[in-house]
């Protein structure tokens, strides 16, 4: 409820830093083509964390073909592994069958550009700097130890079994990703990023509930003509607070100690019924 | 007002889950039935992890179990002697069943378990009910009511060995029988977030042969103790305990039964057993559903804990 007027406040205060920081890029070296700040650089997950918006402003100096120069903006969570189960019907019940396993990918991932159109970068560039969720190398192996794994190559019938393996490993990888775009994890926001004049700029971040905690980079490219000319890197830290960040951070860290409280709670909770009622 | 459950990692409105401690008390009060059977699929419709749900259960319950245990204490409802051989198998068949939990929760098949288990359980339960319901209706029929002929059994349970004497509740068994029946019992607990009451009642009538005035008592007794060792291990092996949505439904809980024992002299039984039948049903039904159609998204997704 509160959250409104701060964001609108914090927005205020962004545009005057937006400002600030123009007149510092106008003597900032030339080696520094682009600058981008953050609103926060801690984002606080609590037990009322319902999404939040994370301003993203900076300049890019203008050169003689400012309209030429694109700006691409790529938010990578910390990474986590990931196992996928696939349900499939057993004796008309739906159950999970086989799992992969993802050993480390992003928990999240953002791609925001200033720029629709899809060619304007070069599809090599693209690729080799996983400028979309869609190239990101997501290592998907089966949980599963299989006979047909260990004896991939080889035999002309097995390359049959090895198009049927590659078919599912996509299968799963594009499960995954789909998970992850459905959660708002993962995305892409072309032509998101508003210019403000010649050099500046800014973008709204939106982060959905259930926002995974850890270390985040934001990073800034400045692309001219198809080619990378200028790349920055900040920090965003997304941590747990609050109660829900003491709770969770016991149970996982002393399991045992955890449920020898969450008795005593109880035992105390019910003591207490008991007084408060009986007569 | 929404609330974020550290453990089960989801947003859940806080009033939602008052009110269905509220409403699950209410009926338990009303039957004197813990309830378990009906909030661990319920939580699972609202989105809790099934593993999560049933270890938050064994915890509420234990908070429940507690304040009922303590009021039959004080009335002498509590043979204490036949409360400990059952607890004695429910601490080896609930350390037995989160054991089992925590083996099939790592091949991944640990929330199909739940959801078919309690489908077949459910079933059981709404049967039983709707039975017990029509029978009585039946019975109530002034023309009809005639005395029930008392089935002579030829008793099995007699010829066991290591006999005991219970004061309290007057009897002279085997103490293989109350240790067979807190094991069995204390599995169930432990792996499907229930207090086992259900099961235990007819089980320590018709088979030890209890007498009622001592049974409710001496199965909350077992109840307090195979409930916190649940709690304690499933924290412990499968960090599947959510302290603050268990006192949640505490809170609502310990006012429902109150409101529910208040009731229960006021209301047509028979009526209403019917009406908590079909809910049970109805909850059954949902499970099975589950299982059975085929879902929207046929990938589910789990993340390795993270470390913070």
């Amino acid at each position: 409820m509160t959250q409104k007027p701060q964001h609108r406040r914090r927005s205020l205060a962004a545009s005057a830093l937006v400002l600030a920081l123009a007149l510092f890029v106008a003597q900032a070296s030339a080696e520094e083509r682009i600058v981008v700040d953050l609103s926060r650089y801690d984002v606080p997950v609590s037990t009322g964390f319902a999404g939040a918006s994370l301003l993203l402003f900076g300049a890019s100096p203008s050169s003689d073909n400012s309209e030429e120069a694109d700006i691409l903006i790529k938010v990578r969570g910390p990474l986590q592994s990931y196992t996928i189960s696939q349900k499939k019907r057993v004796f008309g019940f739906w159950m999970n069958g086989e799992r992969w396993k993802i050993s480390s990918a992003p928990a999240f991932f953002q791609i925001l550009t200033s720029e629709n159109d899809d060619n304007w970068f070069e599809n090599f560039e693209r690729r080799r700097n996983a400028f979309s969720f869609r190239d990101l190398p997501v290592p998907v192996i089966r949980a599963q130890h299989r006979d047909d794994d260990s004896q991939q190559q080889g035999q002309p019938q097995k390359a049959e079994q090895e198009e049927q393996r590659q078919a599912e490993q996509h299968a799963f990888r594009d499960a995954f990703l789909r998970h992850q775009g459905r959660k708002g994890l993962y995305g892409e926001s072309p032509n998101s990023i508003e210019r403000l004049g010649n050099n500046l700029f800014r973008v709204d971040l939106a982060l959905p509930p259930g926002l995974p905690t850890g270390t985040y980079i934001v990073e800034t490219f400045l692309v001219e003509k198809g080619k990378l000319t200028s790349a920055q890197a900040t920090p965003l830290f997304v941590r747990r607070a609050g109660g829900s960040a003491f709770i969770f951070a016991f149970a996982e860290r002393y399991s045992f100690l955890y449920g020898f409280c969450a008795v005593l709670i109880a035992l105390f909770a019910g003591i207490l019924a008991n007084r408060l009622f009986a007569r | 007002m929404t609330i974020y459950l550290p453990i089960a990692e989801i947003s859940v409105n806080m009033f939602l889950l008052l009110s269905l401690g509220l409403g699950v008390g209410i009926l338990s009060g009303l039957f004197g039935v813990g309830g378990g059977f009906l909030m661990t699929p319920i939580l699972i419709f609202l989105g809790v992890p099934p593993a999560i749900a049933v270890g938050t259960e064994a915890n509420q319950i234990l908070a429940s179990s507690t304040s009922g245990f303590l009021g039959y204490w004080r009335r002498g409802g509590v043979d204490v002697k036949m409360g400990l051989f059952l607890m004695a198998g429910g601490l080896v068949g609930s350390s037995f069943g989160v054991f089992l939990f925590t083996l099939l929760k790592n091949i991944g098949q640990i929330d199909f378990f739940i959801k078919i288990v309690y489908v077949v359980l459910l079933f059981a339960i709404a049967s039983m009910m709707l039975a017990e319901a029509l029978w009585e209706k039946h019975r109530a029929h002034p023309k009809r009511a005639t005395r029930r002929k008392k089935k002579r059994r030829r008793n099995w349970t007699k010829l066991l060995p290591f006999k005991t004497r219970f004061r309290t509740s007057r009897l002279y068994i085997s103490s293989i029988l109350p240790l067979a029946v807190g094991t069995v019992v204390g599995v169930l607990a432990a792996m499907l977030g229930i207090g086992g009451g259900f099961v235990m009642i007819p089980a320590m009538i018709y088979i030890l042969r209890m007498p009622p005035h001592t049974v409710t008592g001496t199965s909350l007794f077992q109840i307090v103790f195979v409930t916190a060792n649940a709690t304690f291990l499933q924290a412990g092996f499968n960090q599947a305990v959510d302290i603050v949505l268990a006192m949640l439904l505490v809170a609502g809980g310990v006012v429902g039964a109150q409101l529910g024992v208040r009731w229960g002299t006021r209301i047509d039984a028979v009526q209403f057993r019917l009406f908590l039948a079909i809910i049970v049903l109805a909850v059954c039904a949902g499970l099975l559903g589950e299982l059975v159609l085929e879902p929207k998204e046929l990938y589910s997704i789990t993340q390795a804990t993270q470390r913070p």
